[in-house]
């Protein structure tokens, strides 16, 4: 009681210390963060030019949205690349996860390493090395597919409007599998031993201990990383960029694309603003809906 | 019963090393034919280099002047990282142990627009830099933007491992008479190395490749322009000199790969210390 006094008095000086510590990083937030999101939202009811005065427009920048065929193409495509390609990593990464969970010590740690590589690949870089893979006269993978005699098989795989989404998402997959082996692979270690000693015991083989036991185990991993997938693919800029410009004509034109198009070629900067507003509204939505698609029991070991 | 066992291995092995030779033959490939002339490229695409030939690299290196913008790219990422770490370890550490008022809230404010896409930043920030007439500063408005958005993700990052710090430590430095800020810089900050590594690399995965802010914020500048920017001109201009285009893949690869192997340990404990920010 008698140190009361005493001690408020210290709790506010470490208060007023603490947040004088804090300040510097939320002014950087707010001005990088909070404030160019709340503009954004007031830009959308604008029309602006990128020189001059802003101009009121009211909902007009958005019905304009709802009429524009490109942009609600971009958005199909931005939605299929994150769908698709979510959905291939994480499949294929924890298909790699159970594989490597096999194998020894050391070479498990060499397949980490070798299929973890392209997840910290920028991917810039990614794009360009790809379009030197995919390019349709002196690309590896024509090359191959000739020399394997499968002509038919060969495409110009960035520049066929049917294919080139489909590319791009399965390179988009390929790219963040690593990424879902490795946090599959930490979880499925941390899994206590005995449970495999006794599935042992029973005769079980490796793809039933699988499916039975390690999968239903580490669900809640497999939920984070899918979401986290989501979050990532979602940014469909600098692959696309990297490897097609939009191209060819609008088929691989992602909203991002699209966005800055309008911005920067076309000038109209409220329209821009309104399609980026209607891109984290349905960011939103998809991770919102996945998190409750994904809900599920957690099992106890 | 289950007695294929070794079978099933052998198997799951073949699996492997096929995914390896799939995942790796590419990468392969791009070196050697970096190392090769155009006209050994196109008479032959399989054959090894006739001859150890590196004037792709001194011609990516001056005339696509990618010397130049791997130089910005390093002030950028040196700027960016050394200045994220120092703000988020002291707001990290005000969130975590200063009791600062509405700590819990706030911290879900930075969980919740860390997710927010950074398309819908860029167009005001570019406005803002415009207004501001930092566009045509060299590095300013790239670095200020990389700041300011991977303090979120850094800050929670370092929230979490300053509130696994055992409170008795923080207890007795003060029982022992030792301030607020002595106990920071004494105790705690000499314990963060292992999580400010885990931030500082994930971090620089992001600014090492950022594309979008790079090439909006550099529009109407030549100079300062980053490495992703850079290559984007040099593929406009080089698109089809394929012995040019793979020097200049591998020239920002191979010193991420080292960078890679001496760091693995931090890049695996970034990913499960939940960073969504890449």
């Amino acid at each position: 009681m008698k140190f009361g006094k005493q001690s408020s008095a210290l709790t506010l000086k470490t208060r007023l210390l603490g947040t004088s510590f804090l300040i510097p990083a939320l002014l950087f937030i707010g001005a990088t963060m909070v404030v160019p999101i709340g503009w954004n939202a007031v830009l959308s009811f604008a029309t602006w030019n990128g020189m001059g005065a802003m101009k009121a427009a009211g909902w007009s920048n958005y019905t304009a949205f709802f009429q524009d065929t490109v942009t609600l193409k971009g958005f199909y495509y931005s939605i299929f690349i994150a769908v698709v390609s979510s959905a291939i990593a994480v499949l294929s990464g924890l298909l790699l996860a159970l594989l490597i969970h096999r194998t020894g010590r050391r070479e498990g740690a060499f397949y980490r390493f070798v299929f973890f590589a392209p997840a910290m690949m920028p991917l810039v870089v990614i794009g360009l090395l790809f379009t030197f893979v995919l390019s349709p006269d002196t690309g590896l993978l024509n090359h191959v597919l000739r020399a394997m005699g499968l002509q038919s098989l060969e495409h110009a795989w960035l520049a066929e409007p049917g294919i080139v989404l489909w590319t791009i998402a399965v390179i988009g997959g390929w790219r963040f599998s690593g990424f879902v082996m490795m946090l599959a692979y930490t979880a499925i270690v941390a899994l206590p031993g005995s449970l495999f000693e006794a599935a042992k015991l029973e005769g079980l083989g490796y793809v039933r201990q699988a499916r039975l036991i390690i999968l239903p185990l580490i669900m809640p991993t497999i939920r984070l990383v899918t979401m986290l997938m989501l979050i990532l693919s979602f940014k469909t800029y600098d692959i696309v960029w990297a490897m097609t410009r939009g191209g060819p004509g609008d088929f691989s034109r992602t909203v991002p694309v699209r966005m800055l198009d309008v911005a920067f070629r076309y000038n109209e900067f409220g329209y821009s603003a309104a399609i980026s507003v209607m891109l984290t509204i349905v960011v939103s939505v998809i991770i919102a809906l996945s998190r409750k698609l994904t809900k599920g029991n957690v099992y106890e070991y | 019963m289950n007695t294929r066992m070794p079978l099933g291995g052998y198997a799951m092995r073949a699996i492997l090393v096929c995914l390896t030779v799939v995942n790796l033959y590419p990468l392969l490939f791009t070196l050697l034919t970096s190392l090769k002339t155009s006209d050994e490229f196109f008479s032959d695409i399989w054959a090894l280099p006739r001859s150890f030939f590196i004037d792709n690299y001194t011609q990516a290196f001056e005339v696509g002047r990618l010397g130049e913008y791997f130089y910005n790219s390093v002030v950028i990422a040196l700027v960016t990282l050394f200045m994220v770490t120092v703000v988020a370890a002291f707001a990290a550490y005000a969130l975590a142990r200063l009791q600062v008022p509405f700590a819990g809230a706030i911290v879900g404010l930075l969980l919740i627009i860390q997710i927010l896409p950074t398309e819908s930043m860029v167009l005001p920030l570019y406005m803002m830099m415009s207004k501001l007439k930092l566009l045509g500063v060299t590095y300013v408005p790239v670095t200020f933007a990389y700041v300011g958005w991977l303090l979120p993700g850094t800050i929670v990052i370092l929230r979490n491992f300053f509130l696994s710090i055992p409170s008795e430590l923080l207890e007795s430095a003060r029982m022992d008479g030792s301030g607020e800020m002595s106990t920071m810089f004494r105790i705690v900050f000499p314990l963060t190395g292992g999580a400010i590594a885990t931030c500082t690399v994930l971090n620089f995965c992001f600014v090492w490749g950022e594309l979008l802010w790079a090439q909006i914020s550099t529009l109407t500048t030549e100079k300062g322009l980053p490495l992703t920017v850079g290559l984007i001109n040099f593929q406009g201009q080089y698109a089809t000199d394929w012995g040019l285009m793979t020097a200049a893949i591998c020239m920002i690869l191979v010193p991420l790969f080292l960078l890679f192997v001496f760091l693995q340990k931090y890049f695996v404990q970034g990913l499960t210390s939940g960073a969504v920010k890449g």
